[in-house]
């Protein structure tokens, strides 16, 4: 079954996931596009106290959180938190204390596999899992890695269509193909993978043609575009830096984003309203195909 | 306005700058085949690679495609220059021998890539252990090898101490003295270096090349 609209045409049907409380995947417009945050990230000095033993401040972390709820009832986007986990010191604090002020879907992640899979199996023993995702694995994790996170009995994971030997657009593609037998059983959702600005580019095509193909959900970290552009604020200037964070973010949409991975939690501000206006736009190409988005939308709330 | 590159240099740095790895594989076998000598081509690689390095500095290229040249020399090197150097047993003409890996339990390898990359075109003779390298195994390579150099690269935190690890194997093993240490990787400070004992740290690709130059001088001179 193939989808053809104005913007975008799909050669597999379009699938939908509910995860925690939010409804992911469909045709561009159809659900509100689900942003995600990312909290206790290293060097989140708003946050962190002392990182190394896992003491952060509650009430902070508590207001970021809040801050994206609050713009997520304001614009009818959906949410997320990615949950950065440092280190195996920090799991039960933080996972402890992200369930007590949340009931958003969380994304469970960590630079190091191992703190990962611990995170994930403390939140299968306090009886959270069943709104966490494994955020990720790439063609580069290890056989025991994929084992133990099915063992544990995730129901969905993030696939990252990274490998430094083929950066190319093709190459992600590629990169999930070999993923997705590993994991077929679980929902998955696609993370096209940035690291700069010409790799947005890519992300974005890899992203089209997977979501065409697939059609799973798919989505990018473009805020690591803005990141690691380290001439943005030298040449540009500091006040560059906010129109070119809701440019990155809002042109993922495009190329048919269900998610986004948008960065810093902090950032919610600056990104909640740039992306609710585009869905909304995009809302209004499937009310004229004859389709209603759901009702929550941001088209029947921002205006 | 005459340029004083020459037509090796900007054949060289043109292959480069098209972030094509197929097309620096071609280059340098057409240089070959043209009768170049493999350390002349490495020579003038080290220069291009600096111009690289130079033009990410000044933001006129991204990390994609840094990553991406890196790639690209590491496979002309590997398939075709080394194997002709190491052939014509033309050792003597390596500035030094290092062991270069990541540490165990850390797999990511970009930035060890792009160092493994600048110090063979600078003139060391490089064995690359990969990533999420055990500790032993760094051990037996220092012990078979016996290089003048061993870089440890770590981008986690978690996996920072590993680099201690490995140091202290070596001084269990009676091999630290026989060896130069350089560590690097985003965690990684001068302050880590100097607490575990390392000899030299670079914080980026261009800075670990000149201290390991350094540091083969040092380890010469004394």
């Amino acid at each position: 079954m193939t989808y053809k609209g104005f913007m975008w045409s799909f050669q597999s049907p379009q699938q939908k996931f509910t995860i925690g409380k939010v409804m992911l995947g469909g045709v561009p417009g159809e659900n509100p596009t689900v942003l995600i945050g990312s909290i206790f990230y290293h060097n989140q000095k708003r946050i962190w106290i002392n990182a190394a033993d896992g003491v952060f401040n509650c009430e902070e972390a508590e207001k970021l959180i809040k801050l994206q709820e609050e713009f997520t009832d304001k614009t009818g986007l959906q949410s997320m938190l990615d949950v950065v986990i440092p280190s195996g010191r920090c799991i039960e604090k933080i996972i402890d204390f992200v369930c007590s002020v949340t009931d958003s879907p969380i994304l469970i992640d960590s630079p190091s596999a191992n703190s990962r899979v611990e995170a994930l199996k403390y939140a299968e023993e306090v009886g959270v899992l069943e709104r966490c995702i494994y955020n990720s694995l790439n063609p580069e994790s290890s056989e025991s890695e994929i084992i133990k996170v099915k063992e544990i009995g995730v129901e969905s994971v993030v696939l990252l269509a990274y490998d430094t030997k083929d950066l190319t657009s093709n190459g992600k593609v590629k990169a999930i193909k070999r993923l997705i037998p590993k994991v077929k059983e679980l929902k998955i959702l696609i993370d096209t993978c940035v690291i700069d600005i010409p790799s947005l580019g890519l992300a974005l095509k890899a992203m089209f043609n997977l979501k065409s193909e697939y059609g799973y959900p798919i989505g990018c970290g473009a805020h690591n575009a803005i990141e690691t552009w380290r001439g943005l604020k030298t040449k540009m200037g500091a006040q560059s830096v906010n129109p070119c964070i809701a440019a990155a973010n809002t042109i993922t949409l495009a190329a048919g984003a269900d998610f986004i991975l948008y960065g810093p939690i902090e950032n919610a501000p600056i990104v909640f309203p740039a992306v609710a206006m585009v869905n909304a736009a995009f809302s209004q190409l499937l009310i004229e195909e004859g389709k209603l988005p759901s009702k929550n939308s941001p088209i029947f709330k921002i205006g | 306005m005459v340029s004083l590159k020459t037509s090796l240099e900007q054949k060289v740095e043109n292959a480069l700058l098209s972030f094509d790895s197929d097309f620096v594989f071609n280059t340098v076998k057409e240089l070959l085949n043209e009768g170049y000598d493999p350390l002349d081509i490495v020579s003038v690689l080290s220069n291009a690679l600096k111009i690289v390095g130079e033009k990410f500095e000044k933001g006129e290229i991204f990390l994609i495609h840094l990553v991406t040249i890196g790639e690209a020399v590491k496979r002309a090197t590997s398939e075709l220059l080394e194997p002709l150097i190491r052939m014509h047993g033309v050792k003597g003409r390596f500035l030094g021998k290092v062991v270069i890996g990541t540490v165990e339990g850390d797999i990511h390898d970009i930035g060890k890539n792009i160092v493994a990359s600048m110090l063979f075109a600078a003139g060391f003779e490089v064995y690359d252990l990969g990533k999420d390298v055990p500790i032993e195994e760094f051990v037996r390579k220092v012990r078979e090898l016996r290089p003048e150099i061993l870089a440890l690269s770590a981008l986690l935190t978690t996996t920072l101490p590993i680099q201690r690890e490995v140091i202290e194997a070596l001084k269990r093993e009676g091999l630290r003295d026989g060896v130069k240490i350089m560590v690097g990787g985003a965690p990684v400070t001068r302050r880590w270096a100097e607490e575990i004992g390392a000899d030299g740290y670079g914080v980026d690709a261009m800075e670990a090349v000149m201290v390991a130059k350094n540091l083969v001088k040092s380890s010469r001179g004394s």
